[in-house]
């Protein structure tokens, strides 16, 4: 009998645990755009984080993702001199405002005890209004609220985890059908009215949107016959602006400009840079401008480098070198449990292969990843008797990102047609990976999509995994169509 | 033991064996293309040679060939190559290489399949060293005037850093070899076409160091060393070189200058020996939708075919190249296929000893889908020996195409040469020994060319 009671005991302990759970408010922060300050990205994530672990109380519980919570917190962090204003907006899950609440401060020191009392204002308004904790008749996810245009909320699972954990839906969002073809695409500053800047570009296309309930399509520019864009990167400028980094291919060499967007028009600031450019997260932190040089006889020459723009001038400092079939897009880097660093490079077949921190080899992936139709050209006289071609082809690669939990993202399409140069992908996925200390094990990955998708990009900050798909080829009477995707990774 | 259950044991044995080896993720990779061209000129008629003729009338033909890649990749560090060619006249054509036809005729019932590589590519383990070995694919390092060939060897690269250093070992030819390497070798008489029934060989060494002092200059340098040998006794000619390829502002710059001395003859050994030397600069300059390609291209001639040769040689007269002038007439085009040939009547580049000089100059661009070219260009001979003049002529030429498909393409090319006195003149000896009484008309051609390239 004992034996039985101490049972039932233990079984009702994880009950009365998902009780209190069940009690508290769940809240998400959303976001905090930044302005005014350097590392805006950087400081995006560091201001949701500190605020979403002040907030975290007996009451309140902050969850991972818009899908989960009651009440979804987005705020503004502003900096002018020495003096910033925190700002924060609560809103329930179906768009109602409930309370705003600010927080000043006169320097740097006093950023993070305000994030404190911003956190306690915020926690004290939310308390008093709904005393009863959980709101359930606003559990929606957030995206849902944003409406789609041209489409509604894919029905059925976003991401499909390994084994048998297949997690619950959260809505996608999907744009409207756009015009051309993109082959790449770069996220912006989030404004602060919620809305994103997003960049894409086709072999000659720069376009602008402003995402919020849909894409507004602000500015465009094409670049001369003869241009080529194969990549397109975004890292903050100065004057709070964001530097649009577009890697241009032309006469088989590189001429890569850097565009701004000034009063809503994309300009262009600087040309004919003989540089391959990449922004990324190296080891998931933080964003940082790379850069790397063609060679004469070789595509991708020497070490990659951390860039830094004055005017029409490079400076490279901080140069690293990769392993083998390491180049400036084919590479990431991404830290264990332990601390060391392991660098991550797709092979031109598409498989992942995993070097120590001395570049030799640990591992590599059964499975091929990766994949994309997007190429450039340069004449190829050595072998143009024996390929029949006078320009050889050099094929870009999905990008591999690293999130700051060293969880390694990458894209994979998979297509019927996939023939030396002739590439026809047919539908792509991204997969999550994470290092086990020995290999590369997928945590999860997203549904299929039903085109082929030239590049995709995650959002960290908001959990959310923006996909472009190419909706239509371009053609002889046709430039094609887009579309993007933003789903929430649960 | 009986019979049946040693076959049982050793049958479960293989099959267990067979199911522990692990398996080899084996990479299938397809490279290949297609190209037509449908002729219409008074210079080509779909054979070897070079119609020059007062009076010469048109012909038209439509030819093909198609080129099919398979390799065969174990995993990135080994790889079978394999490369097969397969060459067309429309309506049929009997050939050295076809003798019973081609399979452009009525049923295209022939064989028409060339071996063109086969090779294996590997790294060799631990090391920074690739090894190529077989039939295959080289280019030399002085815009294929030397060689640009596919032959039986060994070929091992390595890469330190900024420095890559490939040697190769070829045996271009040997007393089996019945193809006709050395025709017209250069004007001067190796006393034979074939090499001797009983003995005879020729071996290619190659040594090219390149090292990429910035991302804007690589510097390089070469020594080829060919081996004649007859029985035990070997002669042996050199070729060395430096070459560069530069980038100032808009200008990509490349430059290669070689110098050739030593004997040669692989039937008898008895050329008195060679001192020769060419070199070329090209140039390319982006600009506006295109760019402008600019070309250079000096080969030593014999003056007298007496006493040494002084004539640019290359490996064999029908594996030189100069793509870089975008020539179709004066010199052969990198794109041309099965019946590629040039004013002079073959593909050697140095006209049977003569040399060459020509400048070349033209612009390439795009326009969305639409693409273009235009060129001109000068050449003559270096050496006229016994003609009345040096000059071969100048070669007007242009294309325009459209991109149907990323990797397909349609084009129109017109080539108009206006021949200089070394052929053109009446009644003097012209630059090919003929003296015909009368000057010969000027060569054009046009073509129509579907293009495929995967």
């Amino acid at each position: 009998m004992k034996k039985i009671i101490i049972l039932l005991t233990m079984l009702l302990i994880p009950f009365t645990a998902i009780s209190s759970v069940a009690s508290q408010m769940r809240v998400f922060v959303a976001g905090m755009s930044a302005t005014g300050v350097q590392n805006r990205d950087e400081m995006q994530l560091t201001l949701q984080t500190l605020l979403a672990s002040r907030l975290n109380s007996d009451k309140i519980i902050a969850v991972g993702s818009t899908g989960e919570a009651d009440i979804v917190v987005s705020g503004t962090y502003v900096s002018i001199g020495k003096i910033f204003s925190l700002d924060a907006i609560a809103k329930t899950a179906a768009g109602k405002i409930v309370t705003r609440e600010f927080v000043q401060g006169e320097s740097q020191d006093e950023l993070i005890p305000a994030i404190g009392k911003l956190a306690e204002k915020l926690s004290a308004d939310l308390i008093k209004l709904y005393p009863a904790g959980q709101l359930a008749a606003v559990t929606q996810p957030s995206l849902a609220t944003v409406p789609a245009v041209g489409a509604g909320p894919v029905p059925g699972s976003d991401v499909i985890k390994p084994k048998s954990q297949v997690t619950n839906s959260a809505a996608a969002w999907l744009s409207k059908r756009l015009a051309g073809a993109a082959n790449l695409m770069a996220v912006g500053k989030l404004l602060s009215d919620g809305s994103r800047e997003i960049f894409l570009a086709g072999d000659r296309r720069i376009a602008y949107y402003r995402q919020g309930s849909d894409m507004k399509l602000l500015s465009e520019a094409e670049l001369g016959n003869g241009y080529k864009i194969i990549s397109l990167d975004t890292v903050d400028g100065n004057n709070d602006s964001v530097d649009i980094y577009v890697t241009i291919i032309r006469a088989g060499e590189l001429s890569s400009q850097v565009w701004q967007i000034k009063a809503d028009k994309l300009v262009r600031v600087a040309a004919d840079l003989p540089y391959y450019f990449r922004a990324i997260k190296v080891a998931g932190w933080p964003k940082k401008l790379y850069a790397q040089a063609m060679g004469r006889d070789v595509d991708y020459y020497g070490d990659v480098a951390e860039a830094t723009r004055s005017g029409s001038v490079i400076t490279l400092k901080n140069p690293f070198k990769l392993p083998r079939y390491g180049t400036i897009y084919t590479f990431n880097k991404f830290h264990d449990r332990d601390g060391k660093t392991f660098t991550v490079v797709i092979n031109p077949d598409g498989y992942l292969v995993v070097y120590d921190e001395e570049l030799k080899e640990l591992w590599r992936s059964n499975d091929k990843f990766g994949g994309s139709e997007l190429y450039f050209q340069r004449e190829d006289d050595a072998n143009f008797r024996v390929t029949g071609d006078k320009y050889r082809w050099i094929f870009m690669n999905q990008c591999i990102q690293v999130t700051s939990k060293g969880e390694i993202l990458i894209g994979k399409n998979e297509g019927f047609w996939v023939l030396g140069n002739a590439r026809s992908y047919k539908r792509g996925a991204v997969y999550c990976l994470l290092w086990n200390g020995s290999s590369l094990d997928e945590k999860w990955r997203t549904q299929e999509t039903q085109n082929y998708m030239p590049d995709y990009f995650y959002d960290e900050a908001h959990n959310e995994l923006l996909i472009l798909q190419t909706v239509q080829r371009p053609g002889i009477t046709t430039n094609g169509a887009s579309s993007l995707t933003i789903r929430k990774v649960e | 033991m009986n019979f049946k259950k040693t076959v049982a044991i050793v049958t479960a044995a293989g099959a267990l064996a067979a199911i522990s080896v692990p398996a080899m993720a084996l990479e299938n990779e397809f490279h290949g293309m297609y190209r037509a061209f449908g002729y219409m000129s008074n210079a080509f008629s779909g054979g070897s040679g070079f119609n020059l003729a007062a009076d010469s009338a048109t012909d038209k033909y439509v030819e093909q060939r198609a080129r099919l890649m398979y390799i065969a990749k174990a995993n990135d560090s080994l790889k079978l190559v394999t490369h097969f060619e397969l060459d067309t006249k429309f309506g049929g054509s009997s050939s050295t290489k076809y003798p019973i036809g081609d399979g452009g005729g009525l049923d295209a019932d022939r064989i028409s399949l060339e071996t063109k590589n086969v090779y294996l590519d590997f790294k060799i383990p631990s090391t920074p060293v690739g090894a190529k070995v077989g039939i295959q694919p080289f280019n030399d390092a002085f815009q294929g005037t030397f060689g640009n060939f596919d032959a039986t060897g060994a070929v091992f690269t390595g890469k330190f850093d900024a420095l890559t250093a490939t040697y190769g070992y070829f045996t271009v030819g040997n007393s089996n070899t019945s193809f006709d390497y050395k025709a017209t070798p250069n004007g001067i008489a190796d006393s034979g076409t074939n090499f001797p029934s009983n003995s005879g060989s020729q071996d290619l060494n190659v040594l090219d160091v390149k090292y990429a002092i910035s991302k804007n200059l690589t510097v390089g340098t070469s020594y080829y060393m060919q081996l004649d040998k007859v029985g035990t006794a070997t002669v042996a000619k050199n070729t060395v070189g430096l070459n560069a390829a530069t980038k100032v502002g808009p200008v990509d710059l490349a430059a290669s200058f070689g110098l050739q001395f030593g004997k040669s003859g692989v039937t008898t050994l008895t050329n008195t020996g060679t001192t020769a030397f060419g070199g070329s600069v090209v140039g390319k300059i982006a600009a506006g939708p295109g760019k402008v390609n600019v070309s250079a291209l000096y080969l030593s001639g014999d003056k007298d075919a007496a006493g040494y040769n002084h004539a640019w040689q290359s490996i064999g007269t029908s594996v030189n190249y100069f793509n870089a002038a975008n020539m179709w007439l004066l010199v052969r085009n990198g794109a041309e296929i099965n019946t590629a040939t040039q004013i002079g009547g073959s593909s050697d580049i140095t006209r049977g000893g003569h040399g060459l000089m020509g400048v070349f100059a033209g612009y390439e661009g795009t326009a969305g889908k639409v693409f273009y070219n235009a060129n001109v260009g000068y050449a003559r001979v270096a050496e006229k020996q016994a003609a009345y003049s040096s000059s071969i002529g100048t070669e007007l030429n242009a294309t325009v195409g459209y991109k149907l498909y990323d990797n397909m393409s349609a084009s129109f090319t017109g080539a108009y040469a206006i021949l200089g006195d070394g052929y053109g003149k009446e009644n003097v000896m012209l630059l090919n020994g003929k003296n015909v009484g009368k000057s010969y008309d000027n060569p054009f051609m046009t073509n129509i060319a579907l293009n495929y390239a995967f």
